[in-house]
């Protein structure tokens, strides 16, 4: 795996960088960060890029999933303003799920919508370290979800959640639940994070909130026993993007600072203790994309990739959490301010470590592919 | 765990240990963090409980304590607040130390009095926009008027209780001499031509940060630190306090690091037992290592601060302890939020708070990377 893309991916990856260098600017980006808030014109200004095709089939109107350009979409706008990666993350995420479990009805039904952008989804699964719990159990006329989950990105403006819950009778069958936030039982309460603050982040319980049978994704009758792995194997997968991306912006802004802050008479780039820690987070970056696209490439070829995704995820976001703390070192006391931008990194890597990356899980999948049983 | 300190000093940080739980509730600290704003009530409580005085001389009315005082007083508030430490020290380190270290007796006699009740303020002002881990390439200066006082032009930045302090220790050029023509002014932050502004920073909010201006601004020649024999000695003034500086940002790093593995024990303690038993080791052994590494860390910066009591020569040993404690500080609190998932990220519990406060920890008072420069240097490098 070269890191040369194709023509398409090169023009992808342009017009995103273009776009994210013309509606993105730095101060603005910040100002988001500060407000809590993504401003709905870019939202809809991002949306008209088209890019919500690549991740749906061309049977349900999209162009054929294309996980490297979805990685690529991720990872560039992640170097600037990851929420907006982690938006089209989650969506790009669903319909990939609803894609490889779903039923042609569930298809048919919401990725079409997915194309154009007008589902947006929000995640919902419990927290590993926190030990949390969403239950189902069948009912007569369907299905009874019970639990909570902490953290949910993007549930304020979700308009579908995906829940993943595991049997009330059998900890080991787990699915994904579709369901609207409005359902009666579900109870949904603003976050405050320490990163992604522009996401909506919420705190979700279920009380006794009753499905209709199809809000399983899948089939009713047969529950697919690998459910949880696949919904993971791709989520991790755009987790790497993301980190990657983040990383790389957080490294990008301390280099800029290094080269042009001057103390004993040369730029602090040139000393050896900070340029090795450049070089070093330089290289890790270049692993982590490497990585993941090599997972990504296995994805489009149809083959297995989760292990490689997980190992993606492991080097990435340890690699995002380097550069959010380096960034800050390297600026010294102006990355201590807020009237800089190193913290921003910091706190949003900080919050992909914390809330995206289950390590346990992660090494529990790699060690599986090495024949390592969990 | 004070293992080497006398009963005195056990009995100090249990007296401080009292203090903070009655007078800095979760609370409190929280909205400290998020307000950011001097928490002048808390001062005024600590200067009553006698904080303040802890390392003035008995004959000016202090505790007569040292800097190992001062590091129990970090470490112990640090635990829960390390701004309070911070604002404490706008009288402790940077008014009692620098007065009580390098002042003339006048300005002892002046000064050390109302610091040791807490009614005075002072700030450190050396940092400068182009003057940062290169701390003598400092720009603000000052010329002496014929027959007269000396007038300061320039700025200072990143400056510890620098909106707050009545008086800012404030180091310029007095003659062309790289170390030997700085001298230290104490400018009274009330006079003409000093104006500050606030810098919202990411952590130990509350502890005011400033950018000072100095617009010719006059100073006296007696408010030269040390009286007029001070000319051109604040470099050797300020490294003086160094030892004692760095040990108490180590305890500071020590009291976070204690409190956020505190945390991260507490978090697995209330997780239901597991399922399969065993299945939680790896989060097991990073709390072991943890524990390892904050134990390696206290023994580190006491034994220093030991010598340095005992009046050894400890250069080395104290930027070990400055750059070892903050970094090691820096990991256990990096890990608690990663042990603790979503809930270490969540702006309504404290474990985002401590590291967001450690990170300055390895930057000022001597970045990690000088810290290591100096250690290099003593070990004939």
């Amino acid at each position: 795996m070269d890191e040369k893309l194709s023509r398409e991916h090169e023009m992808i990856l342009d017009a995103v960088r273009y776009w994210v260098k013309k509606q993105c600017p730095r101060t603005e980006t910040m100002a988001w960060d500060e407000s809590n808030q993504l401003p709905p014109e870019i939202l809809s200004k991002f949306k008209e890029l088209d890019l919500w095709a690549m991740g749906v089939d061309e049977q349900f109107g999209g162009t054929g999933r294309d996980w490297l350009g979805i990685t690529l979409v991720v990872e560039t706008l992640a170097e600037m303003e990851p929420v907006l990666a982690g938006l089209y993350a989650t969506d790009m995420w669903g319909a990939a799920t609803i894609a490889a479990m779903g039923t042609e009805e569930q298809k048919a039904s919401f990725l079409p919508q997915l194309t154009e952008g007008k589902l947006p989804l929000a995640r919902v699964k419990p927290s590993q370290p926190l030990e949390e719990t969403i239950q189902f159990r069948q009912g007569q006329s369907g299905w009874i979800l019970n639990g909570a989950c902490k953290q949910v990105d993007f549930a304020q403006q979700a308009q579908m959640l995906v829940v993943q819950a595991t049997a009330e009778n059998n900890p080991d069958l787990t699915s994904q639940f579709l369901l609207s936030p409005s359902s009666e039982g579900v109870e949904i309460s603003p976050l405050e994070t320490l990163g992604y603050r522009s996401a909506g982040s919420c705190s979700i319980e279920l009380h006794d909130v009753y499905l209709s049978l199809e809000a399983i994704l899948g089939q009713v009758e047969k529950i697919n026993p690998m459910a949880a792995a696949l919904a993971q194997g791709a989520w991790n997968l755009l987790m790497a993007a993301q980190a990657t991306g983040m990383a790389q912006g957080a490294m990008a802004y301390a280099l800029e600072h290094a080269k042009g802050r001057v103390q004993f008479n040369q730029p602090i780039g040139n000393f050896p203790a900070i340029r090795e820690k450049l070089t070093e987070l330089s290289v890790m970056i270049r692993a982590s994309r490497l990585m993941v696209r090599t997972a990504a490439a296995l994805a489009d070829a149809g083959q297995k990739y989760h292990a490689e995704a997980a190992q993606a995820l492991l080097m990435a976001s340890s690699t995002a959490e380097k550069a959010g703390l380096e960034g800050i070192q390297i600026l010294g006391g102006y990355g201590y301010s807020l009237e800089y931008d190193a913290q921003r990194y910091f706190r949003n890597a900080m919050q992909l470590v914390c809330s995206g990356v289950e390590k346990s899980s992660l090494y529990a999948t790699i060690g599986k592919s090495m024949g390592l049983t969990p | 765990m004070s293992s080497g300190l006398s009963r005195e000093q056990n009995g100090f940080r249990e007296k401080v240990r009292s203090f903070v739980e009655r007078e800095v509730s979760d609370a409190r600290a929280a909205e400290m963090d998020r307000t950011d704003e001097f928490p002048h009530d808390i001062m005024h409580k600590m200067a009553q409980y006698g904080l303040t005085a802890v390392n003035v001389p008995i004959q000016y009315g202090g505790e007569g304590g040292g800097d190992l005082e001062v590091m129990i007083l970090c470490e112990e508030l640090s635990r829960q607040s390390p701004a309070l430490s911070w604002t404490l020290g706008n009288v402790i380190l940077y008014g009692n130390n620098i007065i009580g270290v390098n002042g003339s007796e006048t300005q002892r006699e002046r000064f050390l009095p109302l610091l040791a009740k807490g009614q005075l303020y002072f700030s450190f002002g050396l940092t400068e926009p182009n003057a940062g881990s290169d701390a003598a390439n400092i720009d603000t200066y000052a010329e002496k008027q014929e027959n007269g006082p000396w007038i300061v032009n320039g700025g200072k930045t990143f400056i510890t209780g620098g909106t707050v302090a009545n008086y800012v220790v404030t180091f310029a050029r007095t003659a062309p001499s790289r170390y030997k023509g700085i001298s230290a002014f104490l400018v009274d932050t009330l006079d003409k031509g000093f104006s500050y502004s606030k810098i919202p920073k990411l952590g130990f909010r509350g502890s005011d940060t400033a950018t000072l201006y100095f617009d010719k601004v006059t100073v006296p020649e007696d408010m030269i630190l040390g009286g007029p024999e001070g000319l051109n000695q604040g470099w050797g003034q300020m490294v003086r306090l160094l030892n004692g500086e760095r040990l108490s940002l180590a305890a500071c790093s020590l009291g976070i690091a204690q409190a956020a593995f505190d945390a991260a024990i507490n978090h697995v303690r209330q997780l239901p037992p597991p399922a399969i038993a065993g299945s939680r080791q790896s989060v097991e052994h990073r709390l072991a290592e943890m524990a390892a590494q904050l134990e390696a860390a206290r023994a580190l910066a006491y034994r220093t601060a030991w010598m340095h009591t005992n009046k050894m020569e400890c250069v080395r040993e104290t930027s070990m302890s400055k750059f070892f404690c903050s970094e090691t500080a820096k990991q256990i609190a990096a890990g608690t939020m990663a042990v603790m998932g979503p809930d270490g990220c969540d702006m309504a519990l404290a474990a985002q708070r401590r590291l967001r406060d450690v990170l300055i920890l390895s930057i000022g008072g001597g970045t990690s990377q000088i810290q290591k420069n100096i250690v290099a240097k003593t070990l004939g490098l």
